[in-house]
């Protein structure tokens, strides 16, 4: 079980930004289009073998010549201002010490680089409206990171959710990297994006949401990235979105819609919808996709 | 060390730098058992070893399989008449792929110094139960390829797992071995997609035969000989029956394709005249 280095570049004190595949790759399509965006340098990856099945074998003239693994890669970029190191996983390990196992081995990397902060990023499913701009759930791993968060554009916090009592859980690495940095005494923030829960029961990404996260990173990097490839992305899912909405029965479109009215997020005064309201349409939307997507 | 927490040798065994055969349960046309249940009739499989289950099958339950209640195995065996081979007779692990495959060749090559492995398999492919066989070979390294020219198996195979399916545990052996330096060859037969649920003696003895010339086993085919001649009167009785199971095994004799739907009734009716058939 180990790292394979390219390179050892001599890097000032980087942040780590790194994540997994998860609901509509809402977080891994926001980490690598930053990584492409930004030109980052791959210099070590985690050798695979230990903790996936191959993917692909290669045999040529009667030869194995090769298994092929999903990858595990970390590229690094100099900013002038910062210093960055991203790590894209193709895959998931499974579940209990392998998923442990790979988190603490990204975060010897990251802390052989000196790196002081990490963040991952992942999906939100939330009673929002595909029409409306995904905000972002931050969640830091230490109190010291609290008031800073709470200064991001477009975002919110767990105890901002009605209802919520400032709990909820972060499945899989994008969450449990950050429980393993808490241990070590490491900083680090997961980017969660809203992904309207009725979306996130089709097998599409949510670019929306990746978006989102990309400001609230871009924000807090100082810098600017060209989302020209995400927003087009973005359109294309938008079109393909809005069929499948359209297939959706008119009485669940109408529940569907209400969401445009709803904000899950505890407010002064009362909102226009009860929470009465709000239970109703969510057990209304989620009875007909545990149907399969399916009438009576 | 792995394998001192995760085998262990519980019975006699010379040394000599044997090979390693190595066969999974549950393959197509169940080969891999069928050989060696065959080479334990022949010659006398001793059980010596086996790889522990814990961390590498699920031991939250336990599976049922033809009334039974099933346990996860994997033992070595040593045949009581031949010292040049020793076998491992497996489940495909559920969990820890690359440790459990680590830990049979640690067990095969610090115990016993083993020259080499082989594994024996079944592929599921669209022929017909009487066209002719094909072992292929695949190695992975050169040595072995000149060593098996003259036992009549294919050398030459081009294959990239296609998208949606995943390598077999054969390969992830055979690659692993390769990562050690330990020579390997995998042995594929074919085996008609209308008797991969079932049994495939042809199959079988195809494997046999390469296995009996390369290490010199000595084996009588005598009684495998009969059981596929049984099967091939049971199937030909059949034929006769259904003219469509005819026309369809008939088409696949000639190479021509039966449409998805053909390949389903024919397997389907296949499995249902050996299900409901009484023993002999």
């Amino acid at each position: 079980m180990g790292i394979r280095f390219h390179q050892k570049p001599e890097l000032e004190k980087p942040d780590l930004i790194a994540a997994w595949p998860g609901i509509g790759n809402v977080g891994l399509i926001a980490v690598d289009t930053l990584r492409g965006a930004l030109n980052a340098q791959l210099f070590a990856e985690v050798e695979p073998w230990d903790f996936f099945y191959p993917r692909a074998v290669s045999i040529r003239g009667g030869e194995l010549r090769d298994l092929e693994f999903p990858a595990c890669r970390f590229y690094f970029k100099r900013l002038g201002h910062k210093d960055l190191i991203f790590f894209v996983g193709e895959q998931q390990p499974g579940g209990g010490r392998k998923g442990y196992e790979m988190a603490s081995l990204v975060l010897d990397v990251a802390s052989l680089q000196g790196c002081e902060r990490i963040y991952t990023a992942a999906a939100a499913v939330a009673p929002i409206h595909h029409t409306m701009k995904p905000r972002v759930w931050v969640v830091p791993n230490t109190e010291e990171l609290v008031s800073e968060v709470r200064r991001y554009p477009n975002i919110i916090l767990m105890s901002d959710i009605e209802g919520r009592g400032g709990e909820g859980n972060i499945t899989g690495l994008n969450g449990l990297l950050l429980g393993v940095a808490r241990k070590r005494g490491l900083k680090g923030i997961c980017l969660l994006g809203e992904m309207p829960v009725y979306i996130s029961q089709f097998p599409t990404p949510y670019p929306e949401a990746s978006k989102s996260i990309l400001e609230v990173l871009s924000h807090n990097l100082g810098i600017r990235i060209d989302l020209s490839t995400l927003e087009r992305l973005g359109q294309e899912v938008g079109r393909r979105i809005e069929e499948l909405y359209q297939m959706i029965p008119p009485e669940i479109r109408e529940h569907i819609d209400r969401l445009k009215d709803v904000d899950y997020v505890r407010q002064e005064e009362p909102g226009a919808i009860t929470e009465q309201d709000k239970e109703r349409i969510m057990q209304n939307i989620q009875e007909y996709f545990k149907k399969g997507g399916k009438e009576d | 060390m792995i394998q001192e927490q995760s085998a262990r040798i519980h019975g006699k065994r010379g040394a000599g730098n044997p090979t390693l055969i190595v066969a999974w349960s549950h393959d197509a046309g169940g080969i891999a058992s069928s050989v060696i249940e065959f080479l334990d009739k022949k010659l006398g499989l001793e059980p010596f070893g086996e790889i522990e289950p814990v961390g590498f099958f699920s031991l939250d339950g336990v599976r049922i399989e033809d009334d039974l209640i099933q346990f996860p195995e994997s033992r070595f065996f040593s045949p009581s008449s031949a010292n040049n081979i020793i076998i491992l007779h497996s489940d495909a692990p559920s969990r820890e792929h690359y440790r459990f495959l680590n830990t049979i060749l640690d067990f095969a090559r610090d115990n016993f110094k083993v020259k080499e492995l082989y594994t024996v398999g079944g592929i599921v492919s669209a022929s017909a139960h009487l066209s002719p066989r094909r072992v292929f070979a695949v190695v992975n390294g050169r040595e072995l390829k000149g060593e098996l020219a003259p036992y009549g198996v294919e050398l030459d195979v081009d294959y990239r797992t296609p998208a949606g399916s995943m390598p077999t545990l054969s390969s992830f052996l055979l690659w692993v071995a390769k990562r050690r330096g330990i020579p390997g060859c995998g042995l594929w037969v074919n085996v008609p997609f209308y008797l991969s649920a079932l049994a495939d003696p042809i199959a079988s003895k195809c494997i046999l035969e390469v296995l009996d010339r390369k290490f010199e086993l000595g084996l009588d085919f005598r009684e495998l000989d009969l059981e596929i001649a049984k099967l091939n009167e049971d199937l030909e009785q059949l034929m006769r029956r259904d003219p469509d199971l005819s026309r369809h095994i008939q088409m696949l004799e000639r190479g021509i394709a039966l449409s998805e739907d053909e390949g389903e009734k024919l397997a389907q009716e296949v499995a249902k005249f050996f299900l409901t058939k009484a023993p002999g």
